[in-house]
């Protein structure tokens, strides 16, 4: 079975979604979805798997180094 | 001497708790103000009058009996039209919102109120926050003070042209992707966009509950120090409110910047810079250098996920607060909202969850790559001239995305990595338009920008010019 483009599967999202969609939309949802895709699969290789549980403020707390006290 | 409408908050402040002038004296200058200027600039979209006055006279009973007063005692500012005050109209910048009255108070405007501020109204923004251009198609586009056919920057763009064209002493915003820095910068003021979590968000619209933060625009270094201290800390209302203490940011202006590292980063973020506003951010640089910075140039990493991850999650969960309105009232959004937001449906929940679940990993790699070797990096506010307002009103034309993405170029990745950014004036181009740059530092690090800041401020003087409106 031939495999539906990503960019028109996304499309069907939104349609099923029940948001009406222009020709315009499809446009921008097509190249959206292409480019925030690509950052994110670069983001994610090979690192998510042993991504421990944390939350962002703990995180950023952590960063924070206590510069800017004192 | 110049007018009382034209005093910095802080000197306001001051005048009032040293009774040489009376709260009301401050509030009819301004509201005098207000009534030349608001048909010129669009600032605010409510102007409560007879509260503010009541609220100045009361504000001058207190101190008549000697009471205890607040750092912002009888200063009349005015906030973004998207905090919650019981039975109080807040339209978000929408007319899906335009007779909402909330039933509770945000949490910024009860720190406000119990730190005396005046309130003289809300101001105009983009509609739901999102748009980076100050153009809003149920209230009109704001007009940037220093040329009424400029944009103002949004999406707290009533804020920005406000305080640029003293109207208020300082102005509340809210940044998920740039809406106050760009706003400050194309104005000409301060913004300063504090860590996520710096600031209780309890009773403000939300637009993306993971990015947005709230903060403050003001003329002065000092101004801003001091609205940020009133509104920061925990909150037992918002669960995602730090814990971390807050600094005395006023008392720790005046330190000095030698030997503060600033890195400047030469990929992404000045790709296609106008030579302009190349020179004017280099020349602002030498001024640091000239003030003891330590200025070394580097590459930052990321720039292209964080565009993408920002995207996603921002969009993700516009759409979900949105989601009911867009089907139910899809009409009743201006078109450019509706376009950005339908982008959001396009992600699954993986993909979504991963692009949160990888955020701190990212952060952390950031902070320990560029930080470790830096106490600040120093980022153009924009690439180019303050657009006129005719060639940013894209609606929802097919180069949208285009427009829009240069704008907030330089603004959007610092979002998603949750870092504070203060957005620092640095002068003016040929055409009289402001130049701006910000200054972004690790987590909490609020303190360091504005001392950065408030040193070159002092050097250059760039607030003491005022825009030609009239007076």
């Amino acid at each position: 079975m031939p495999s539906v483009p990503v960019d028109q599967a996304r499309i069907a999202l939104l349609r099923e979604a029940g948001v009406s969609v222009s020709e315009a939309d499809v446009q921008r949802v097509s190249l959206s979805v292409r480019s925030s895709l690509a950052a994110l699969q670069a983001a994610v290789s090979g690192t998510l798997f042993d991504t421990e549980p944390q939350t962002f403020d703990v995180v950023l707390r952590r960063l924070s180094n206590g510069v800017g006290r004192g | 001497m110049a007018e009382i409408a034209d005093w910095t908050l802080v000197d306001t402040a001051g005048a009032i708790a040293a009774r040489k002038v009376s709260a009301l004296e401050v509030t009819e200058a301004i509201l005098a103000r207000i009534a030349k200027r608001q048909t010129l600039l669009n600032a605010f979209v409510r102007i409560d009058t007879d509260g503010a006055r009541a609220t100045a006279k009361a504000a001058d009973d207190q101190l008549a009996r000697g009471a205890a007063i607040g750092p912002l005692h009888g200063v009349p500012i005015a906030h973004k039209d998207m905090f919650y005050r019981p039975g109080v109209p807040v339209t978000c910048g929408s007319a899906i919102r335009r007779d909402f009255r909330p039933d509770y108070r945000a949490t910024v405007l009860a720190r406000l109120d119990a730190a005396g501020a005046v309130e003289l109204g809300a101001l105009n923004m983009s509609e739901f926050a999102n748009g980076p251009t100050g153009v809003n198609v149920h209230y009109g586009a704001t007009h940037n003070p220093w040329n009424t056919e400029h944009m103002t920057g949004g999406s707290s763009s009533g804020s920005g042209t406000a305080v640029a064209g003293r109207i208020a002493y300082g102005s509340l915003g809210s940044d998920t992707g740039g809406s106050i820095r760009l706003p400050a910068g194309v104005c000409g003021v301060y913004g300063m966009k504090p860590t996520q979590g710096r600031v209780s968000r309890y009773g403000a619209m939300g637009l993306s509950f993971s990015l947005d933060t709230i903060g403050p625009l003001t003329r002065t270094v000092r101004d801003c120090a001091r609205l940020l201290k009133v509104i920061a800390g925990s909150d037992p209302d918002d669960p995602t409110a730090a814990m971390a203490p807050v600094d005395d940011y006023e008392a720790m202006l005046d330190g000095g910047i030698g030997g503060l590292r600033i890195a400047v980063p030469t990929n992404h973020y000045w790709d296609g810079m106008d030579s302009e506003i190349g020179a004017a951010l280099e020349a602002a640089l030498g001024t640091l250098a000239k003030l003891g910075a330590r200025v070394h140039r580097c590459t930052v990493p990321y720039h292209e996920e964080l565009r993408g991850l920002g995207n996603i999650v921002i969009s993700a969960e516009f759409c979900t607060l949105h989601d009911d309105w867009l089907r139910n009232q899809h009409d009743d959004y201006a078109p450019l909202v509706r376009a950005r937001m339908k982008q959001g449906y396009a992600f699954t929940a993986v993909e979504y969850l991963k692009a949160v679940q990888v955020r701190p990993r990212i952060t952390k790699a950031f902070v320990d790559e560029v930080f470790g070797a830096a106490d600040a990096v120093f980022l153009p506010v924009l690439r180019f001239p303050v657009p006129k307002i005719a060639d940013v009103d894209v609606r929802d034309g097919l180069h949208m995305n285009e427009v829009l993405g240069s704008i907030n170029h330089c603004t959007w990745p610092i979002n998603y990595l949750g870092l504070p950014g203060l957005s620092v004036p640095a002068g003016f181009s040929k055409s009289g338009l402001p130049i701006g740059f910000q200054l972004v530092g690790r987590p909490f690090a609020e303190a360091t920008l504005f001392r950065m800041a408030s040193a070159y401020e002092r050097e250059t003087g760039w607030p003491e010019r005022q825009p030609s409106l009239p007076s």
